[in-house]
């Protein structure tokens, strides 16, 4: 396997947005086998190393295709592009009002006289726009809307963040 | 990762946290994010008729860096003219606040939030 080839190709997949997830778990679970360091404890030294690489290239490159928002900005860093650049900080006025929004509304729910139902609410809306945010990625991404691509990455990443905070406060208060 | 003191220090005890009218001639409002860490910060100033800020405010969604760093620069802000509160770089906000380098993009937040408030508040002028 030549691991400097991009994560698609070695998984026998076409670089794309849009991917058959099951193929995907298929081809990894294979490719795990074939290249379990397990079967080269008899090899040499540089076989097993070499071994380890593999291993831990397609466990890194099984985690970047199967998440929606990994797979999204790994098709860009192909492109060349750095959506989650440290430096740029400016994002649509309307969507970071938005953000606001959610972060407050996310914050008065332990207050909530109905917990549950509210942190049900929040985390339906926030699927929501998960979902949307990669509709959109994937057409701006298939028209090569490389700018439009990068600035849904970088929502999508805002809200992949809320639905994790979301989900230790569910942790946190439900327990 | 360890905070610093003079992280704790804000993020236990932020100053000047709240929200001013966003309609008002005399506000400036900026708001700016960084995906990486899922991080919001709202940073307002309010510039009286000599061009000087009387008043700054901050709501920070974000990690105990982030709010560290608007909270200092509300602080370090009042009294300042425009001119002054825009240079403040964000060089100057992590050393204040020791920050180590993985969190160097908080202090990167709060400069931008500054300008995008200055340039909201000259916006309206």
């Amino acid at each position: 396997m030549d691991l400097s080839k991009d994560y698609f190709s070695n998984f026998g997949l076409t670089v794309a947005y849009q991917i058959d997830l099951a193929a995907l778990a298929d081809q990894h679970r294979q490719l795990q086998q074939i290249y379990h360091p397990d079967r080269f404890v008899a090899g040499t030294d540089a076989e097993q190393r070499i071994a380890v690489q593999t291993a831990s290239y397609l466990n890194q490159a099984y985690a970047v295709l199967r998440s929606p928002v990994g797979r999204a900005i790994y098709l860009l860093e192909l492109q060349g592009m750095e959506p989650l650049a440290p430096t740029n900080t400016s994002m649509p006025m309307d969507f970071l009002m938005q953000q606001m929004q959610l972060r407050e509304r996310m914050e008065d729910i332990p207050q909530a006289a109905d917990v549950e139902s509210e942190l049900d609410a929040l985390a339906d809306a926030l699927l929501g726009m998960h979902k949307s945010l990669q509709s959109a990625f994937a057409e701006a991404y298939q028209a090569q809307q490389l700018g439009a691509a990068e600035v849904i990455v970088r929502k999508l990443q805002f809200i992949d963040k809320l639905q994790q905070e979301c989900n230790d406060l569910e942790g946190r208060l439900l327990d | 990762m360890a905070y610093s003191e003079q992280v704790i220090d804000h993020y236990e005890n932020p100053r000047n946290v709240g929200k001013m009218d966003e309609a008002d001639a005399q506000v400036g409002t900026g708001m700016v994010g960084a995906p990486a860490c899922g991080d919001v910060m709202r940073l307002q100033i309010k510039v009286s008729d000599e061009g000087v800020i009387e008043d700054a405010k901050f709501k920070t969604y974000g990690c105990g860096s982030a709010i560290a760093s608007s909270s200092l620069v509300t602080e370090w802000m009042k009294g300042m003219t425009l001119d002054e509160a825009g240079d403040i770089r964000n060089a100057k906000i992590s050393e204040e606040l020791a920050l180590p380098p993985v969190k160097i993009h908080c202090s990167v937040l709060a400069e931008d939030a500054i300008k995008a408030a200055i340039d909201d508040y000259k916006s309206k002028q």
